[in-house]
């Protein structure tokens, strides 16, 4: 596999998304003010309590504000290719010389990495200044959630994939994506802490992967998981990625030799 | 030994190709689509029923049939997209399906309306992507770009994103993608539709040059007739998935060279009446009142003596003799029995 046409579509993926500039804008509103109910929200809840369940109110808000922020790095891949498949693009796809999945995955870290310039970076800095954002709780902590930052993207973008493939059977896959996007929202910890559900709520989301999305990173993060369990937890969140990866795969391999393209 | 030696030297080489659909079927209405939540059942429509192609290197050739013959079916097996049912392909030795990426380095395509530019970025930078894609050196691909930018008048392009660009010029931004990497064998499904005929025949130039410079194959699938005319030396017409015409285009044009219309206007008020001395010579076309159309075989009866024949017994005001056009030349692969 060469990897310099990667790192080509890649870059050109940064570019394209430079081009939108109307878009730009109306996500760091719609992020920005997300953050501000966030931290309304949780001032609101903290009013006569220094902790809630044994968290206090700035680590509430810096788990809210890292949580928001890691949410914006969810899909995007598979509903390309699903896109794709609907509109028959597809067809083009396989015609070039690179594997489908490669190439998506490519233009989604293209993508991934200019948001994380224009949008995550300066949302931050207004985070630090106006809500208060705590710093990691160790130096292993901060190393530890920077790795498990990555495979949560990645994780992210491959259950995005997967979905994704999934419209090469249904064609259709909107309710499959709306379904997702909220099991995801709500089982991630995206919005509140896992912590914060009912114990049953909390034993069910071990044995899924979507704590690994945003819990686990954040929670390290916060010192909400105990520094004796971080790297076991990395470690689940890398079998996830495995597990995804080659199960993506396989999905997709399958479906290219069943494949029909729509149209003309 | 013999066989052998011949499939490696054809570029294209297709054994019994079939391919299947699975057509759900669905009761018209809202009824229908509640019924087919949960009862399915399909429809098996044959696209392709058996196609044999044999292919040489360079050759250029003109696939037609009606809608839904089969073509963009075949083309797409050909290309590696679509799994054949049965039988077997190969370009230039290549299985398109199962090493659909390394196949992917010897086609090139332009699908229809389908873009294989990208998007958002400026025609320019799309090329280099390609160029990254098919890891094309560049030396190559700054000569070659250079070539088809002056071929296709592309200059005032280059800066313009694809999304802004009119069917004409993206037409010509396509076919300079699909050969950019100087391809083999270059599929090319309907790529003059909907054009300009001065772009069309940018297009026919552009195709036939790059073909006879390079070597490259070409399978071009068309309506227009023009099309196969000017760039194509064969023919091969497909109906309802069968192959039922394949011939070089000077046979085709050959066979048919002798059919000739004549078309009659008469004084008004007479009838007409075919002079007893060319029956069965002629076959009288749907007439209206005043104009006849009769078919003839311009070996069995020169024009000249049919028109004598028939002023002596009409009263012809007017008279013309129609050679067909290709159109009507493939019209009647279809339909042997009224050219007979």
């Amino acid at each position: 596999m060469r990897l310099q046409k990667y790192v080509a579509l890649a870059a050109s993926q940064i570019k394209v998304d430079m081009a939108y500039t109307a878009w730009y804008w109306a996500s760091m509103f719609s992020v920005t003010m997300r953050l501000f109910i966030l931290y309304f929200f949780w001032q609101a809840v903290y009013e006569n309590k220094t902790d809630v369940s044994g968290i206090s109110l700035s680590m509430m808000l810096t788990y809210a504000v890292l949580a928001t922020m890691l949410d914006q790095f969810r899909g995007g891949a598979g509903r390309e290719l699903a896109h794709l498949i609907k509109h028959g693009g597809v067809a083009v796809e396989l015609l070039r010389p690179y594997h489908l999945l490669d190439k998506l995955l490519a233009q989604d870290i293209g993508t991934k990495t200019s948001t994380f310039f224009r949008s995550t970076l300066p949302l931050l800095v207004i985070a630090m200044l106006f809500i208060g954002v705590d710093p990691p709780t160790s130096i292993e902590s901060a190393f530890a959630f920077s790795i498990s930052v990555v495979l949560a993207i990645l994780l992210a973008t491959l259950i995005d994939l997967l979905v994704g493939v999934l419209s090469f059977y249904t064609v259709n896959v909107w309710g499959l994506s709306v379904l997702q996007e909220a099991i995801i929202t709500i089982m991630s910890g995206a919005i509140i802490p896992l912590t914060l559900f009912p114990d049953w709520f909390q034993t069910i989301s071990l044995y899924l992967p979507f704590a690994s999305l945003v819990y686990v990173p954040v929670a390290i993060y916060t010192g909400g998981i105990d520094a004796s369990a971080i790297w076991s937890s990395i470690l689940i969140q890398l079998a996830w990625v495995g597990a995804f990866f080659i199960f993506v795969r396989l999905l997709f391999a399958y479906a290219v030799r069943k494949v029909t393209v729509f149209g003309g | 030994m013999m066989k052998e030696e011949r499939m490696s030297q054809s570029a294209i080489e297709v054994r019994d190709l079939v391919k299947h659909y699975k057509i759900l079927e669905r009761d018209a209405g809202l009824k229908g689509a509640i019924k087919a939540l949960f009862s399915r059942k399909y429809r098996i429509k044959e696209a392709v029923k058996g196609i044999d192609l044999s292919i040489a290197p360079g050759e250029r050739v003109g696939y037609i049939g009606f809608n839904g013959a089969g073509k963009s079916t075949t083309i797409k097996m050909l290309a590696g997209v679509l799994r054949p049912d049965a039988g077997s392909v190969r370009i230039f030795g290549i299985n398109p399906h199962e090493d659909r990426i390394q196949n992917a380095r010897q086609i090139g395509a332009v699908f229809g309306q389908r873009t294989q530019l990208f998007w958002d970025i400026p025609v320019r930078e799309s090329f280099d992507l390609l160029r990254e894609i098919y890891e094309v050196p560049r030396a190559e691909f700054e000569e070659t770009v250079a070539w088809f930018i002056a071929r296709l008048q592309l200059e005032p392009l280059l800066d313009v994103p694809v999304r802004q660009l009119s069917l004409g010029q993206k037409m010509r931004c396509e076919l300079a993608a699909a050969f950019l990497h100087r391809p083999r064998v270059v599929y090319l499904d309907e790529p003059t539709i909907g054009l300009d005929i001065d772009i069309k025949e940018t297009i026919r130039a552009f195709i036939r040059e790059i073909s006879d410079a390079w070597g490259t194959t070409v399978i071009l699938t068309t309506h227009d007739m023009q099309d196969i005319e000017e760039v194509c030396d064969r023919v091969i017409v497909l109906d309802e998935g069968r192959i039922i015409y394949d011939d070089r285009i000077e046979t085709l044009k050959q066979t048919f060279n002798n059919e000739r219309t004549l078309e009659i206007t008469l004084d008004e008020g007479t009838t007409f009446t075919i002079p007893p001395s060319v029956t069965g010579l002629v076959t009288e076309l749907a007439s209206e009142t005043d104009t006849i159309q009769l078919a003839f075989n311009h070996h069995e009866i020169s024009s000249g003596q049919l028109i004598r024949e028939i002023v002596n017994c009409n009263q012809v005001k007017d008279l013309s003799v129609v050679v067909p056009k290709m159109e009507t030349l493939i019209r009647n692969l279809y339909q042997p029995e009224v050219s007979a």
